[in-house]
């Protein structure tokens, strides 16, 4: 009991003294425990945020091309679609006896940075999200056959817009483009609830009214461009109906149906198709991210083990001149066990105090950051388990600190013993 | 002086007995189906005949331990797979023609679990159910709520 | 012990018997057949540089422990204690005062005085019975020392004069047995030397500590009851 009370005030006192140097050695470790934390909440927020975006659909169709590819453009929107898929081809495996719903998707457009998908009233009934959760609406209705859109819950509240207001769409998909459909304004007719997905993200409207706007984009000045962005303007199926999509989601009668109704598409004779389940490229695309996240984790655990060194070397650049105080110490009466506990718990509370304040940074950090990034990105920065991970890397990083710690604790104990109570200076 | 150790120790043999006999029966493994015996055997000699894409209906209701690999059909959150298909062979997606009715297994489970990798093959056990269906949408086919997944040694 | 059969009194403070010490063993530093300190002594030994004083006081401390025979404190043979042991019984009855730095430069004056109080039970006791609570009579000490008002003082920022008289406060408090002192006034001016030495022999006196102080300093011989040359206690016989 007395061995302890001393030891740890004089640790403390100690470090008081040193301000600066501990400071400096705190924020080292705190800065790369922010690092190994933030990585850590993030990638778990995306992980989540992705792996909901989709769930109940069988296959996912597209143009010929990787299946990682077609899931990351046509349910992402990450990348560019660079082909089509016809209409016939879409009606075809839509009258396709196992298939019980389908949703058209028509990507390439734009309302300031946020994406606009052309489909049709089906996506309301039949897309799912997270755990088979169907997408709601926050505030009025879907769109109807007018000019109408519905918006997702962070596209509205970054654009302002509310139902009843008009917006105008354009071609491309940068934020700002020079061909504005300006005679053709659509109304908001609904908004949705949000659902930490992507899909908060984008501008929904019909495909006809999709199209219709198209019809009148060429200004009068210029020859008529034979296939702009793929929204051809030749040879239309129906009336009313694109000639052209980007792909479409399948739902079966029977789950078991899939891969037989996957092999038919993929060897489609008369368009060259990929048809992918969901799940499957979703893991595959993990599989791939998988290695990069283990890379930064492991470079988030040298940046600690950084730390800790900077800090052992502090400690140890101080052994010498602290010499004559392990010699007071002995004289009155602390054992070299003391010395030695001395060392270690200074080594101890320092990681702690840097991990600590590792984890007020990363939440402060974070916090700032959790807005613009799920502006940008659709994902939603609510930590899973905070506790957890957070209480883990604290434990972790005041252990090592006091593994460390033991080095120069250890030579600091020979010395005492060496010494005794004169050192000759 | 002798009596009461021999008693002691056949009461205790027994208990040991005993003890054995029921951790076995629990954690007897469920008996090992192949895919062949998933499709029914052929009904005549001649080598033309087409076999049938049908279910076995004899293996309704039992529990067995079936190996095979994985198509994921559903994830959650977490990425952990909670419906899948169970195919005798990889590649099932690509390579050659996809497998009859008879030779694919629709799994759900109660705890998704981890997939490893889609070339990893599994063990799945649980109790088979056929589903009969007659429609022209869909055959019938083989689905199992699995009770246990452990990955398959080579 | 080697002593006068008619000598009766108390124990010694401190004695040493066949007592042997060498770095080397065929080199023998310290050669002391017998040393016997009475209480209340105040005692000299006087030395050039060098010639195994602070060897001698470690062993006294038991810092070392002897090749050969033994050092006894208060009647306990300290080689007899294990060194944790050894460490609690110098904390119990031993105050030290080296001849420079003294203090823990991050503890304020009075954390330096109480830090035997925090490594002893007994002198926390004793400081707490003398004067109610051990912070009271670090403070007293201090006052008697000349340093009424350097309690919060921090260590580093006071004159080396200053500092040894901390450190004898230190040495003092909860009233041990038997104070050490390594050349403690080698460091001050002519002028502090006796006036800091005759404050430290009223302290001692007054909680009945013997003293034992190591000097070179011949003037300082008159204001010892004892003086021991130190080539009495070498192996080297000159």
């Amino acid at each position: 009991m007395r061995a302890r009370f001393p030891i740890a005030r004089l640790a403390l006192r100690s470090i008081a003294s040193r301000r600066i140097s501990a400071a400096l050695t705190c924020c080292a470790v705190a800065l790369s425990v922010l690092l190994v934390l933030g990585v850590q909440e993030m990638r778990e927020s995306a992980r989540q945020s992705f792996a909901s975006t989709i769930s109940g659909t069988d296959l996912l169709v597209g143009p010929r091309t990787s299946g990682v590819n077609l899931l990351l453009y046509a349910v992402f929107r990450i990348g560019q679609p660079t082909n089509n898929v016809s209409w016939q081809s879409y009606e075809r495996f839509t009258a396709a006896p196992d298939v019980e719903w389908s949703i058209p998707l028509s990507l390439g457009d734009s309302y300031r940075g946020h994406a606009v998908v052309g489909t049709t009233d089906a996506y309301f009934r039949h897309f799912r999200y997270g755990r088979d959760r169907r997408l709601e609406l926050a505030a009025g209705r879907a769109f109807g056959e007018g000019p109408e859109a519905v918006l997702g819950a962070t596209a509205a509240r970054e654009l302002g817009h509310e139902t009843g207001d008009d917006i105008v769409i354009a071609h491309g998909l940068g934020a700002t483009s020079f061909l504005k459909h300006d005679r053709h304004p659509v109304t908001v007719t609904g908004i949705l609830a949000p659902t930490g997905t992507v899909a908060d993200r984008a501008v929904y409207v019909s495909l006809a009214t999709l199209d219709s706007i198209h019809e009148t984009a060429t200004p009068s000045f210029a020859p008529a461009p034979a296939d702009d962005h793929g929204h051809g303007h030749d040879g239309h199926a129906e009336p009313g109906a694109p000639a052209e999509i980007t792909a479409f989601l399948l739902g079966l009668e029977s789950r078991v149906q899939v891969l037989r109704l996957q092999r038919t598409i993929n060897e489609y004779e008369r368009e060259p198709l990929t048809a992918v389940i969901p799940a499957v490229a979703l893991f595959e695309l993990w599989s791939v991210i998988g290695v990069a996240e283990k890379a930064l984790l492991a470079v988030g655990a040298l940046a600690v083990l950084t730390g800790l060194v900077g800090m052992l070397v502090a400690i140890l650049g101080t052994l010498n001149e602290r010499r004559r105080e392990m010699a007071i110490l002995r004289s009155v009466g602390a054992r070299p066990r003391q010395i030695f506990l001395l060392l270690v718990s200074e080594a101890g509370l320092l990681a702690v105090a840097g991990a600590l304040l590792g984890v007020v940074l990363k939440t402060a950090v974070l916090g700032a950051l959790a807005s613009p990034i799920q502006a940008r990105t659709g994902i939603l920065l609510e930590s899973v388990r905070p506790a957890m991970a957070e209480a883990v890397v604290v434990a972790v990083v005041t252990a090592a600190g006091l593994l460390l710690g033991a080095l120069p604790a250890w030579r600091a104990y020979r010395n005492s013993l060496a010494d005794g109570m004169t050192i000759r200076l | 002086m002798t009596i009461a150790p021999a008693l002691s120790l056949r009461i205790a043999a027994l208990a040991v007995l005993l003890a054995i006999a029921l951790s076995g029966a629990r954690a007897q493994d469920a008996p090992k189906l192949t895919w062949e015996e998933m499709v029914p055997a052929k009904t005549s000699d001649d080598p033309l005949a087409v076999t049938s894409s049908a279910p076995v209906p004899a293996l309704d209701g039992r529990t067995v331990q079936l190996p095979g690999f994985i198509v994921p059909l559903e994830s959650d959150e977490g990425g952990l797979i909670s419906e899948f298909l169970l195919v005798p062979y990889f590649g099932a997606c690509i390579h050659v023609p996809p497998p009859p009715p008879n030779q694919l297994v629709y799994v759900t489970l109660e705890e998704p679990f981890n997939l490893v990798s889609l070339q990893q093959p599994y063990w799945i056990e649980g109790t088979l159910q056929v589903e009969e269906y007659s429609s022209e949408v869909a055959d019938s086919h083989y689905t199992m709520r699995a009770d246990r997944i452990s990955k398959y040694n080579y | 012990m080697m002593h006068d059969a008619t000598q009766i009194g108390p124990p010694p403070v401190l004695a040493a018997t066949g007592l042997r010490f060498g770095w080397q063993p065929s080199v023998p530093l310290l050669d002391i057949p017998a040393l016997a300190i009475a209480p209340g002594e105040k005692v000299l030994i006087r030395g050039a540089s060098g010639s195994g004083k602070s060897t001698l006081l470690n062993l006294f401390a038991g810092i070392l422990t002897p090749t050969a025979g033994t050092v006894s404190l208060l009647g306990t043979d300290l080689s007899a204690l294990r060194g944790a042991e050894r460490d609690g019984f110098r904390a119990e009855h031993l105050g030290i005062i080296f001849q420079l730095f003294n203090l823990l430069p991050y503890l304020p004056v009075l954390d330096n005085v109480l830090l035997p109080c925090r490594f002893s039970a007994r002198r926390l006791a004793r400081a707490r019975a003398s004067d109610g609570s051990e912070e009271a009579a670090a403070q007293r000490l201090l006052a008697e020392l000349g340093l009424p008002d350097a309690a919060f003082a921090s260590a580093a920022r006071l004159s080396i004069g200053q500092q040894q008289r901390v450190a004898a406060a230190r040495a003092l408090i909860g009233n041990p047995e038997l104070v050490i002192a390594d050349e403690p006034t080698s460091a001050l001016d002519e002028d502090s030397r006796a006036a800091f030495l005759a404050l430290l022999q009223e302290e001692c006196k007054r909680v009945d500590a013997t003293l034992i102080m190591v000097s070179h300093e011949r003037s300082l011989e008159p204001l010892f009851d004892r003086v021991i040359p130190m080539r009495e206690l070498t192996g080297c016989r000159p």
